[in-house]
């Protein structure tokens, strides 16, 4: 008579672990903070070793580089401050190394930030008025080809970055980073 | 000795009965929450559903987040409804969700399972998405929420496909317009396609659609009406589930402009239509199996246990009983649904001159009206987008809901104005 009894608690001991399973790790076809990562260090070192910005030395004429945020062109939802978030990182790549000085280039905030940092600024002259006008916008564009089907969604990222001369419309440098994310399982169970 | 055994059994199929029934409930819940929506009282449905959820990313994530992200947009509380709706898009979009669940979904209930709702649920919690953020002026991400509407819908049918603006497969018009409308003031994507899909799906809307195309808005009103399809059991054991219409109707929408002009205009989704059509029931034929099993069980197994004139046997058929108790028990559809979603949703671009008291009214259904007082337009390149909950009220409306005269600025059903309650003493309202 003890047989059935252990069984039938045993039973209930697994039905009720298997009822109370947490979800796993989600699977996803998005982009992800280790993307941001490789992203701007392989075109912070394509932006290095160009060849137009190694030719210029610290005594020609500075380049005065604002920032726009990337354009998402995707089907991933980016918040606003990942969109910054992805040129800002590129850039502080940038400074960080001696490529700036090497070659004179000068990052100014975007205007997006100078009002923030106006609302701080407790001196008489407004930074918007201060602010050195910029020669070239390092700006970046995210698209992605994706695949979908009841079993499962590929998402191919091509996420193009340029460095835009403002005077003459020029495209100074540009480069490319791709990533292939593949989620398998049923999409819509 | 065997009458105390034959005690001892009968008590181990009730505790079983008892167990099996209680712990295998996968009906709707967190009804005051739900009750709080449906009597306009958005702030009360968010702070319960917030209770509810506080950080667990258990097999209700998606639902309640939708139903928070829902409530907070009726209530105009666009932090909330942020990340609410931005957590449901994230577990929305993972393939394969319930993989590791499905043995432990065919072996106890279905409510093990993560709620994903059917296609047309998650086809309109994208939408719910893409809303928060054209309120926002976040056109690109309003733009991939919506073609993620499509796309899931799309998937649901047969093949596989690349998604782009030019291939837009569906009869899901209100996602077209969505992505037509954010991919315009995204200036990314040539939105004629999905224009043309619209119309072809709906030649009603032409107006509407023109009035979009040609850009001819500075606000957009994006109206909920009633109460969409709600999920009911039936049949032995309750194993089959299907959505039943909580109401039919097809008016339109009425808006009036300073009293003066009056516009209107027709649904652009009937959510009942789309439950109509993207539905499926993978596990049914298992419910049913479960059932018939459990039935045959049962009963096969009280004949051996009445029969017997031995502890062996006996235990034997209640054994047997336990396991058809329990198949039975577990054999019930989960009735999990969407439970906040609209039967009828009207996308209505209007174009304001100056600041403008709005009035919207669904025609012939009473107490389905709002008041808009003092509304700011926004302008061609970055168009105001409104969102509103309306539902047909038993009792009579809020007051809230018609005043005509507006303490703060309006953005949504009840964002800021001041709501008091008919019991507050003067003098306590904030």
């Amino acid at each position: 008579m003890a047989i059935p009894m252990k069984s039938l608690m045993f039973m209930i001991l697994t039905l009720g672990v298997m009822g109370c399973a947490m979800p796993t790790h989600p699977r996803t076809p998005f982009l992800r903070s280790v993307d941001l990562v490789d992203m701007t260090n392989n075109l912070s070192e394509s932006f290095a070793h160009d060849e137009i910005i190694n030719s210029r030395t610290s005594d020609d004429s500075p380049w005065v580089i604002s920032l726009n945020d990337v354009v998402n062109n995707t089907q991933q939802i980016i918040p606003e401050s990942e969109r910054w978030l992805y040129v800002a990182r590129l850039r502080s790549r940038l400074a960080q190394s001696d490529c700036s000085a090497r070659h004179n280039m000068i990052w100014v905030v975007p205007p997006e930030g100078i009002q923030r940092i106006d609302d701080e600024n407790t001196g008489s002259s407004s930074l918007a008025e201060q602010r050195l006008t910029p020669t070239h916008l390092l700006t970046g564009e995210f698209v992605a080809l994706t695949n979908t089907s009841h079993t499962g969604r590929s998402d191919t990222y091509v996420c193009d970055y340029q460095l835009v001369d403002l005077q003459s419309g020029l495209i100074v440098w540009e480069d490319a980073w791709e990533v292939k994310r593949y989620a398998s399982g049923l999409t819509y169970d | 000795m065997f009458r105390s055994t034959f005690n001892l059994a009968c008590t181990a199929v009730g505790c079983v009965l008892i167990f099996a029934l209680s712990g295998c409930q996968t009906g709707a819940q967190y009804n005051p929450a739900r009750d709080a929506y449906y009597d306009y009282d958005f702030a009360q449905s968010c702070t319960i559903l917030r209770e509810e959820i506080m950080g667990s990313d258990d097999e209700q994530v998606i639902l309640n987040n939708l139903r928070l992200g829902m409530a907070a947009l009726a209530e105009g509380d666009w932090e909330q409804a942020d990340r609410a709706l931005n957590h449901s898009f994230h577990w929305l979009s993972t393939p394969g969700l319930n993989d590791d669940r499905n043995t432990a979904a065919v072996l106890t209930h279905e409510g093990v399972r993560i709620w994903k709702g059917e296609p047309f649920e998650q086809a309109l919690g994208y939408h719910y998405v893409a809303t928060l953020h054209a309120i926002n002026n976040d056109w690109e991400n309003a733009r991939a929420a919506a073609a993620n509407s499509i796309m899931r819908l799309s998937d649901f049918q047969e093949g596989p496909q690349s998604y782009s603006n030019n291939n837009p497969a569906t009869n899901f018009t209100l996602g077209l317009l969505m992505q037509a409308i954010a991919s315009d003031h995204a200036s990314l994507a040539d939105s004629t396609p999905l224009y043309e899909a619209a119309l072809k799906n709906d030649t009603e809307l032409r107006s509407i659609i023109d009035a979009l195309r040609q850009r001819r808005y500075n606000t957009i009103l994006l109206l909920d009406f009633g109460k969409g399809p709600s999920k009911k059991s039936f049949g032995p054991d309750n194993a089959h589930a299907e959505f039943i219409n909580q109401s039919n109707q097809q008016h339109a929408a009425r808006i009036t402009i300073n009293k003066q002009q009056s516009i209107r205009a027709l649904p652009v989704c009937n959510v009942n239509e789309l439950a109509d059509e993207y539905t499926w029931n993978r596990f049914e034929e298992i419910r049913q199996t479960k059932s018939a099993i459990g039935q045959t069980l049962f009963l096969s197994g009280a004949i051996l246990a009445g029969a017997s004139d031995d502890d062996s046997t006996l235990w034997a058929g209640v054994g047997m009983m336990l396991a058809g108790l329990f198949s039975r028990a577990t054999s019930s559809a989960d009735l999990r649904y969407l439970d906040y979603a609209p039967q009828l949703i009207y996308l209505i671009p209007l174009e304001l001159d100056q600041i403008s008291d709005l009035s919207a009214h669904i025609e012939h259904v009473p107490n389905a009206t709002i008041q808009l007082p003092a509304i700011t337009p926004g302008t061609t390149d970055q168009p105001r987008v409104i969102y509103l909950r309306l539902y047909h009220h038993a009792g009579p409306q809020p007051a809230w809901l018609t005043t005509h005269n507006m303490n703060h600025e309006t953005q949504g059903n009840d964002h800021t104005m001041t709501r008091v309650s008919e019991n507050t003493p003067p003098g306590d309202s904030p």
